[in-house]
């Protein structure tokens, strides 16, 4: 079954993802997305960008690449430059000839040897894991789709023991699908651009079966929302889950400001909050000050830096706030 | 001192004898419990030995070895602000306050050097007298003669001598370019707005380093770099820029923002109310971290943060 995701954030080292794009700049803003995402998990990133001829030297498209993401990024040059010269991030115009090789047949044994060679240097050189962008070119899907019909008309039957034999671009991610869900390559997050245009829809739909997930290209360069904020049914009140900064607060202010009344207790269910700032906890307790006495703010499971956070402004003392171990509701 | 609003007295005591130390502390303590207030005693486990064996009502007070009290500027000083705020007063609570400073690398001790005259600051409204005493018989000269630019008055005996070398807290504690690590950052983290980002770049990478009692430290130090970086975004363009230096011991992390013009020196050393101060999310970051200083220069400012093992 292929996994619908919805932002590039939010793939993980394990998954193989298919993004099919119609437009080239849903593609291209996806580039500091997928940057981001490795940096945020420690990993290196490779982009592979499908675009090896033999006049283009190596270290023309590394430039090329990394102006387009300091560009996109809002950051200077030596700024990519730096994780260049780090090593955590790198360009490749193919792996082992994937996806680019002239006439679109290649070794997908070679391809995975090379997936797992460049994932040991990853954790060799101290990162948490290798995160791979392969941008497949439209031509390469036509080629590769072309090769796939003579492909399928040979049968399976020569694949069960022809090792070497020249694979198709969907036999490739197929074998790559399957060493990943076998264990394999789990330090690895692999991405696959496919330009769709020109490419028969059948075609793509192959393409698709092949990755365990796909995401859809239009929306993946948005996170998924930080703050999730549910009105409560039994009692006056709110359930939070994920993280408040200064980016959400007036989010959350509004909630507050929307469910609030006076004349009730108002309780914040937070089990599933992982992060409030100062300021987001400030105002918990500003909504508990605003009571008289009688009716109280109560912070049902509050995540320990939360309760820290009370405790070490002295927020902890207030007659109208109340810190409930376990949720009621 | 009069009126009805006492505010705080901060003193040093140059003592080079335990008879010096006695002349002051008995009847700074004596007097003390005579007039009902609370009395915390933190001092070396010599001096406490001495005054258990001086003090006629010992057991009013009470006494903490100063190695456990003085781990980091900041907690130490959040912790001091809590038990001072828990007396209501009439009256001063009062504080004798001994920190360490042997065995302690030069820039630690410049660290504590600052406590004690940014106490000047935090305290200021506080209901407190605290007299730090400094032992001249084992301390180096220069925390000795520091004592005196850092303290408004020294107490010698019952005799209070204000002091004319007392240089405030806004000349002596200037805010200096902090020492980075030597080598080359674990990992960096070019420049963003987004704060989320910045969270899970910490946490990431000190979960992962940091050994088993590593995720406590990493959920904390990534929320006060959060605090901290959130603080420089508001004061420039909204973006910083992250170095983090991570090993099994020592946790540090360097959140630089361009063009940020911070709007004071010690950003998070007043206690904190209801109503938001700029910067106060970095008390959280000074209780958290074992140091934080924050610097501005003519190109962006910095804070730099370290979760290091505590001398105990």
């Amino acid at each position: 079954m292929t996994r619908a995701l919805t932002s590039g954030f939010s793939v993980r080292r394990g998954q193989h993802v298919c993004v099919p794009y119609g437009r080239p700049e849903d593609a291209v803003r996806l580039l500091p997305v997928h940057l981001t995402t490795a940096l945020e998990h420690g990993e290196k990133i490779i982009y592979v960008c499908g675009q090896g001829t033999a006049g283009d030297g190596a270290a023309g498209q590394a430039g090329q690449v990394a102006d387009r993401l300091s560009e996109l990024l809002a950051v200077s040059r030596q700024e990519v430059g730096a994780l260049v010269t780090r090593g955590q991030l790198a360009v490749r115009s193919d792996l082992a000839g994937w996806p680019t090789a002239c006439g679109g047949r290649y070794d997908a044994e070679k391809v995975l040897a090379a997936l797992l060679s460049e994932c040991e240097v990853a954790r060799g050189t101290g990162y948490l894991g290798l995160r791979v962008c392969v941008a497949v070119p439209a031509t390469a899907s036509r080629t590769a789709a072309e090769s796939e019909s003579t492909a399928s008309t040979a049968s399976g039957a020569d694949r069960v023991d022809g090792g070497t034999r020249p694979e198709s671009l969907t036999d490739v991610e197929q074998w790559i699908s399957t060493a990943m869900s076998g264990g394999e390559l789990a330090e690895l997050a692999m991405i696959c651009h496919y330009d769709q245009r020109g490419t028969e829809p059948e075609r793509m739909t192959a393409v698709r079966r092949a990755h365990p997930a796909v995401l859809d290209a239009r929306h993946a360069h948005h996170r998924e929302p930080l703050l999730r904020v549910i009105r409560l049914a039994d009692r006056r009140g709110l359930r939070l889950g994920g993280e408040i900064d200064r980016t959400n607060i007036e989010e959350f202010a509004a909630a507050l400001v929307a469910a609030f009344h006076p004349g009730e207790s108002f309780h914040l269910e937070l089990d599933e909050l992982r992060y409030a700032d100062v300021a987001a906890v400030r105002l918990m307790v500003q909504t508990a000050e605003a009571f008289p006495n009688g009716h109280r703010v109560v912070l049902h499971s509050p995540a320990p830096l939360i309760r820290a956070t009370l405790r070490i402004y002295g927020w902890d003392r207030l007659p109208t706030l109340l810190i409930e171990e376990r949720s009621s509701g | 001192m009069t009126g009805q609003r006492a505010a705080l007295v901060h003193q040093a005591c140059i003592y080079g004898s335990d008879a010096e130390f006695l002349a002051m502390a008995v009847p700074f303590i004596d007097e003390g419990l005579a007039d009902d207030v609370p009395v915390i005693a933190v001092t070396t486990a010599h001096n406490i030995a001495l005054l258990r064996a001086t003090v006629a009502d010992c057991a009013s007070v009470e006494f903490i070895e100063n190695t456990g009290w003085y781990r980091a500027p900041g907690r130490t000083t959040i912790d001091f602000h809590h038990r001072i705020r828990e007396h209501p007063g009439p009256g001063r609570i009062r504080v004798l306050g001994e920190v360490v400073w042997q065995g302690r690398e030069p820039r630690r001790v410049r660290e504590w050097k600052d406590y004690e005259a940014l106490a000047n600051i935090t305290f200021a409204e506080a209901a407190a007298w605290i007299v730090c005493p400094y032992d001249s018989r084992v301390l180096p000269d220069d925390v000795v003669a520091d004592a005196r630019r850092t303290h408004p008055s020294c107490l010698e005996g019952r005799r209070t001598r204000a002091s004319e070398e007392y240089l405030g807290p806004a000349a002596f504690a200037v805010p200096r370019p902090p020492v980075l690590p030597a080598r080359r950052p674990d990992a960096i983290l070019p420049l963003t707005r987004d704060l989320s980002a910045v969270r899970r770049f910490v946490e990431t990478w000190t979960t992962a380093r940091a050994g088993a009692a590593g995720a406590d430290r990493a959920t904390e130090l990534s929320a006060a770099v959060s605090e901290a970086a959130g603080h420089l975004a508001e004061s420039g363009d909204g973006r910083v820029r992250l170095r983090l230096w991570v090993d099994a011991e020592t946790l540090s992390c360097e959140v630089r923002a361009p063009e940020a013009r911070l709007p004071g020196a010690h950003p998070g050393c007043l206690p904190p109310a209801v109503d938001p101060v700029p910067g106060d999310g970095l008390w959280l970051a000074r209780y958290l971290c074992s140091s934080v200083t924050v610097y501005a220069d003519a190109e962006g400012s910095t804070a730099f943060l370290e979760m290091a093992p505590v001398a105990g």
